[in-house]
């Protein structure tokens, strides 16, 4: 569903977005701010800050902005990616006038109580599918922030959480989505009111590019004693989404293992019982972009699952898929940008997604066109170029040995 | 037939088929839910899981003679499907772009009426079903084994492979005959639809549906029984003390069931918070209603599971006192209608986000068309909800509270790992 929306910026930089929804019992808000960890030794501030934001200010104690929200009925809700923070809120619709004055509050006056007396024990060794990510990144991209294990939690004290958030919760970079049924020119005004006097940035927290931009491809083992599952785990080579070529490869994705009638859970599931489910992705944040395929079978398999994976890579990219296959993909790829935006969260998540990208908000609807208009012979030119196993990481971690070189996972 | 724009269609056909059509324009997509009353719960002895791998035959694979299968069809029109077994019924739910619709009511009809599994796919997908359980060992572990706890004997609804491995296609047929007939099941279309057309189709393609009613499960629940059942334990992330607490039946005691879900939300909320603060017996404490934190998801005896932290040296009797403490300040004081409000306002939230999934609400529709029959139209859908939420009064939950303080309840000692 394509919806009318504005976008302005105000005078501090903040993006916003105002997407109209007749008729909805909730506004949905969602602010994104870049706050990728570009410096390890910050790893335990950001982490405490993100936990703590929105839940105390200057005026308010967390008790009390508890209520505030109970009374607007309200939902906040913080969630930290690789790159970005982004705040959550879903409100009643009466309620968004003082949401938003809550969240100035909490943006421009934060307020860091009540703070753990000591840092929190040393995480445990990582478990396996922590380690073959950050092994896979490592291996196909080079050593890189997004691969590097978080070093032992630090002590973390008020000023230094106050001085974080002046750094990297700021308006300039960042961007506010509303979906609302209320009129966006009165939005427009109360964000303006609420949040112009938030101040600062841009804060230059976005992840740098990876030393390389295809995959090194390989094979890697990882031994990790006492897993209940062998897992497998790959990198091989995309374009962004933004890029040339990218509906094609999409459409070879979905083929390789990007929706249940995949060549991929047609051989690993249906045919040998070897997962329950498979998949394949692409991934995309500002360090690069790749395509993953991931599963987990049962402990002893991975060498099975890799040598499997790799054989549906190599039909792919030689043989291309069917006409048949290549037009489901086209029509589930049309699909599911209908359905995977079903609900009014899902998405102002996404549009406020595409905003903070600098995409356009109505990115997806356009992109459904390009999709339609991909070809056979375009797929199956994509499967050549990004599918074959030679060019393709392929990774997994398995309890036991198995027959290919292997490495032990450092303690 | 004629519904009035904006009315939700309740019919039922000729073999006793119950259909449920919402009509919900402008966003060009339908979803389809076929709600079959057989879960866990009617596993034959021996073949523990036979419902679970009932619902995975449910979707015939490609083959030479039909390439695409029913997920291929599904997905080749644009949309999605899956499915989930629950102890007391099975859901399968699609959504796909309303244009699709014909197609995909005429493939929810042929997978049942043609359903014929051979052996080789039984052998398969039992192994499938295996690799599904270790995947969600984590979670699901915690959740069965409080139930157990509350429940002694009652076992989940994801099989034992082993079991299973003695399972034959025959046997498979057998259980669907049995338990997927018209008087069994409930279809539900919500979105871009119109209900009489809808109607006209389904009777069409699903009147040559066996005529059978529901059969009762052959392995209910086991009732609780007086006191605090024989603790277990499970590793966990925290060592811990996990309680399952029996909910009243949501079929017949709607409004007091509702009550149990208020007060769990005003417990976690604020009651349990505060007493994490102030009480040295507990290092954190939350509660979570409804099985796998889903209420209203199922007809069967239901529970909420109440998870306190325990700081080194504090025993399971001591958190559990300090549980019940925290339950007693409710049971005596009737919460002031700030706070009240506050929780309601909270759950009104959640319930505008299910409402707005039309995937959620055709699976709310078919529930409660099968598993909670018997109330008046228009007062037992996922519309009603919000109504019936608003009319928990603060009395209500002190009453709540009272009975959980009076009922038995399940002991889990959650062993850090």
């Amino acid at each position: 569903m394509k919806r009318p929306w504005v976008r302005s910026t105000l005078g501090n930089g903040l993006q916003v977005v105002v997407v109209e929804a007749p008729g909805a019992p909730l506004a949905e808000l969602r602010l994104v701010v870049p706050y990728a960890l570009t410096e390890p030794r910050e790893a335990s501030t950001r982490e405490l800050l993100a936990a703590r934001l929105g839940t105390g200010s200057t005026t308010l104690d967390r008790r009390a902005v508890a209520d505030r929200t109970a009374d607007l009925g309200a939902e906040l809700s913080t969630v930290v990616t690789v790159e970005q923070l982004l705040l959550s809120v879903s409100v009643l619709s009466g309620g968004l006038e003082g949401t938003l004055e809550l969240l100035g509050d909490l943006l421009v006056r934060p307020a860091y109580r009540d703070l753990p007396a000591a840092p929190p024990p040393s995480p445990r060794r990582a478990g396996p599918r922590t380690a073959l990510r950050r092994a896979v990144l490592t291996h196909a991209f080079g050593p890189h922030p997004l691969a590097a294990a978080p070093p032992p939690p630090g002590p973390v004290t008020p000023d230094g959480l106050d001085a974080f958030h002046r750094r990297a919760v700021v308006p300039a970079g960042s961007v506010l989505l509303v979906m609302t049924g209320a009129d966006p020119a009165r939005v427009l005004r109360l964000v303006a009111e609420h949040l112009g006097p938030w101040a600062g940035g841009p804060s230059g927290l976005t992840l740098p590019p990876f030393g390389r931009t295809a995959p090194a491809p390989g094979r890697l083992a990882l031994r990790h004693p006492g897993t209940g599952q062998a897992l497998l785990l790959t990198a091989g080579p995309a374009v962004p989404s933004t890029g040339p070529g990218h509906a094609a490869l999409h459409l070879a994705q979905l083929v390789l293992g990007g929706h249940a009638s995949s060549r991929l859970t047609r051989r690993l599931r249906e045919r040998h019982a070897l997962a329950y489910a498979v998949s394949a992705a692409l991934r995309e944040n500002a360090a690069g972009s790749w395509l993953e395929i991931e599963c987990a079978g049962a402990p002893g398999t991975a060498d099975r699952l890799a040598v499997e994976a790799a054989d549906v890579l190599r039909e792919l990219a030689e043989d291309g898929p069917t006409p048949q296959e290549a037009e489901r993909a086209r029509r589930y790829a049309a699909g599911f940008t209908r359905f995977a935006l079903a609900t009014r969260a899902e998405e102002a998540s996404a549009l406020a997604g595409f905003a903070a990208r600098g995409m356009d908000v109505d990115w997806l609807p356009a992109y459904a066109e390009a999709a339609g208009r991909v070809t056979h012979a375009e797929v199956t030119a994509a499967c050549r170029e990004f599918l074959h196993p030679a060019k393709t990481l392929l990774a997994t971690a398995d309890a036991t040995e198995g027959h290919e070189g292997k490495e032990d996972e450092a303690p | 037939m004629s519904v009035p724009a904006g009315r939700v269609l309740a019919d039922r056909l000729g073999n006793g088929l119950r259909l449920t059509v919402e009509p919900e324009p402008g966003r060009g997509l339908v979803a389809v839910a076929l709600t079959v009353a057989a879960g866990g719960a009617h596993d034959p002895a021996g073949r523990h899981g036979m419902a679970h791998l009932v619902e995975h035959l449910m979707f015939p694979r490609g083959t030479a003679a039909d390439p695409d299968g029913h997920v291929g069809r599904v997905e080749g029109a644009g949309g999605t499907c899956n499915a989930e077994t629950h102890r007391d019924h099975t859901v399968f739910h699609t959504v796909a772009p309303a244009d699709a619709l014909p197609g995909i009511l005429e493939w929810e009809a042929r997978r049942l009426l043609d359903f014929a599994p051979d052996d080789a796919v039984v052998r398969t997908e039992t192994e499938v079903i295996g690799a599904e359980i270790r995947g969600a060992v984590g979670g699901g572990r915690l959740w069965d084994t409080a139930y157990a706890s509350l429940h002694p004997g009652s076992r989940d609804s994801y099989g034992t492979v082993a079991e299973l491995r003695r399972a034959t296609a025959a046997e498979a047929l057998a259980f669907q005959r049995a338990h997927y007939t018209a008087g069994a099941m409930a279809l539900t279309v919500v979105g871009d639809a119109d209900p009489a057309r809808v109607a006209e189709r389904v009777e069409e393609l699903f009147g040559e549906v066996a005529a059978a009613p529901a059969r009762t499960a052959g392995q209910p629940a086991a009732a609780p029984g007086p006191g605090p059942g024989p603790a277990g334990s499970i590793p966990y992330g925290a060592s811990g003390t996990a309680l399952a607490l029996p909910l009243p039946d949501a079929a017949g005691e709607r409004h007091a069931y509702l009550a149990h879900v208020v007060l769990a939300e005003l417990l976690g909320r604020a009651r349990l918070p505060r007493a994490v603060r102030t009480d040295a017996r507990i290092a954190s404490a939350n509660v979570i209603c409804g099985y796998y934190g889903q209420w209203l998801a199922s007809a069967a005896p239901d529970l909420a599971l109440a998870l306190l932290g325990r700081p080194d040296g504090v025993g399971t009797g001591e958190a559990v006192a300090a549980w019940e403490d925290v339950l007693r300040g409710v049971a005596a004081a009737p919460p002031s209608d700030t706070e009240h409000r506050r929780t309601l306002n909270a759950l009104l939230v959640n319930c505008h986000r299910q409402a707005d999934s039309l995937a959620a609400r055709a699976v709310a529709h078919g529930r409660a068309a099968l598993l909670f029959p018997g109330r008046l139209p228009g007062d037992n859908g996922p519309g009603a909800l919000a109504g019936q939420l608003a009319r928990v009064t603060p009395a209500d939950v002190s009453a709540a509270a009272r009975r959980l303080l009076a009922a038995p309840y399940g002991v889990t000692e959650l062993v850090n790992s």
